[in-house]
């Protein structure tokens, strides 16, 4: 028994949080660290039990959010992605603008997005869909192109029409690359969504009850807050990470070493 | 298709140019319907160029080529051929009986009107046990059996095959040309085979076209008149030997020249 737990990770992620929590905890109180700069997790969990309707209700809201606002951008990433990856002139001539998105700050831009679209919903929604689609974009041109080239004799020798071979060698060919992606994107899309509520002046979501936690100078809310937004990234990456396991339980970064 | 109407593969004057170099020099080849011709021919010699244009794969440089009177692309479109490619390119999030289907799976309008039973092929080439499996899970000569049972399965006139057992081990190798010869025996398909061993092209051969060395040119054809159906029995025949010997003084003749 003590044995297995050892070979266990899911054993050893739950030693270091639980180290990771107590050093936090100790920390805070022994250098008596402000409550706006660090709050220690006792008191976060005792704030979110203070009110946790307007937490999970927060929560909700952005994760709303970041789920809509990654699914429009994995749409039009494939879409586009399958043209580019069949048109050569097309992708290069897409590069400056996929790099542009990539490093153009949105904090430079969110509030000629919220003159544009309105406050609230649509201009988040913009903001996160915006921001990851070059990632899923350069995915899924980089995983259609990597098509088995003799998969891709094979289907041309029976004349495959272009939609059979996108559907059922191209597509699932990109999966392992839009998984990593998508890893990416949880992590890129749920800061963009956190920022948008915050600038774009939503009445609700993470982003906004941390800006009026400032406003308000309400450490405590400010770090529940934060503290809430980190739980639902995890929760994404969670997501991400067993939909590739069923999804792509035939992939080699799938299989148990031990095979 | 009736017999009458199948006047095999003829290819008169091919040849093939990549840039600036020659792949092929003009190749004059006849395949007739149940015919097993083999290219035999040392590594890029462009056999396999020859091969791919035939499936229409590719444009030839000069030259026509025509498969039951019909050009390469028509007959892509109709499903005259079962590839075999050199790795066995099974699709790994497809179980072994939906690589098995897939040529049948695509193209829906080119299929025959009477498929051949996957499952009752899976077992013939003894995979019987594996339908579920996936690819990842087989050795690499079962992985190829699937290969041929997929090309198979669409029932195609002609079977073209790229050195399909060159990735295998000397004993799997024996064991696929056995199993591939039994397959072809019933059937009146026609196979074009692509190789560099001199075993496999004797043993599987009704005749062997010899290639030069790049640019590729026909030095020689041999007829294997050993009889049919081949068993692996045949390999100690002394005419096997005989045949054997007679292609690698080709082969050598066409490497030096």
């Amino acid at each position: 028994m003590i044995g297995r737990l050892r070979e266990s990770a899911s054993f050893w992620a739950t030693v270091g949080a639980l180290v990771l929590l107590a050093a936090w905890e100790a920390f805070v109180r022994l250098r008596n660290v402000r409550k706006f700069v660090l709050l220690p997790p006792s008191e976060i969990g005792s704030t979110f039990l203070d009110n946790p309707g307007f937490y999970l209700d927060n929560i909700w809201v952005t994760s709303r959010h970041l789920v809509v606002g990654l699914a429009i951008a994995l749409v039009i990433s494939l879409a586009f992605g399958a043209l580019l990856a069949a048109v050569r002139p097309l992708e290069h001539a897409s590069q400056p603008l996929l790099v542009l998105i990539l490093v153009t700050p949105w904090v430079a831009y969110i509030s000629s997005i919220v003159l544009w679209l309105g406050r609230g919903t649509p201009s988040i929604l913009f903001l996160v869909s915006f921001v990851t689609v070059p990632a899923f974009v350069y995915a899924t041109v980089g995983g259609m192109r990597g098509a088995d080239p003799a998969a891709r004799e094979l289907f041309a020798s029976i004349h495959a029409s272009k939609w059979e071979v996108l559907w059922r060698l191209r597509l699932p060919s990109a999966l392992p690359s839009l998984f990593t992606a998508a890893r990416f994107n949880v992590g890129l899309g749920l800061a963009a969504a956190y920022f948008a509520e915050g600038a774009a002046l939503s009445t609700d979501g993470l982003g906004e009850a941390g800006r009026r936690a400032v406003a308000f100078n309400e450490g405590s809310i400010l770090w529940t807050t934060i503290l809430c937004t980190a739980a639902l990234g995890i929760l994404g990456q969670v997501v991400v990470l067993l939909l590739e396991r069923s999804l792509l339980h035939w992939h080699a970064s799938q299989r148990r070493a031990a095979r | 298709m009736s017999p009458g109407n199948r006047h095999g593969i003829q290819a008169a004057g091919v040849s093939k140019r990549f840039d600036t170099t020659d792949a092929l020099s003009p190749v004059d080849l006849t395949i007739a319907p149940g015919e097993v011709v083999t290219l035999l021919g040392p590594s890029g010699c462009g056999k396999t160029t020859l091969l791919r244009l035939v499936a229409g794969l590719e444009p030839p440089s000069s030259g026509t080529i025509t498969i039951d009177g019909d050009s390469p692309d028509s007959a892509r479109r109709r499903k005259r051929f079962g590839l075999v490619p050199q790795s066995p390119a099974l699709l790994p999030w497809r179980t072994v009986e939906a690589n098995a289907r897939l040529l049948q799976d695509i193209n829906l309008d080119g299929n025959p009107q009477r498929l051949p039973d996957v499952v009752d092929l899976l077992d013939r080439v003894g995979l019987a046990d594996f339908r579920h499996a996936y690819p990842h899970e087989l050795s690499g000569g079962m992985q190829q059996r699937v290969g041929l049972v997929r090309a198979f399965a669409i029932d195609a006139p002609y079977l073209l095959m790229d050195e399909p057992f060159a990735a295998l081990d000397e004993i799997t190798r024996a064991d696929m040309r056995h199993l591939l010869a039994t397959l072809c025996e019933p059937t009146n398909t026609g196979v074009l085979f692509v190789t560099h061993s001199l075993a496999e092209a004797v043993y599987l051969s009704d005749r062997v076209a010899v290639l030069s060395s790049r640019p590729g040119r026909v030095v020689g054809t041999v007829d294997v008149d050993l009889p049919r159906p081949r068993v692996p029995e045949v390999e100690d025949d002394p005419a096997f030997f005989a045949i054997e010997t007679e292609l690698r003084h080709l082969l050598y003749s066409g490497a030096s020249s």
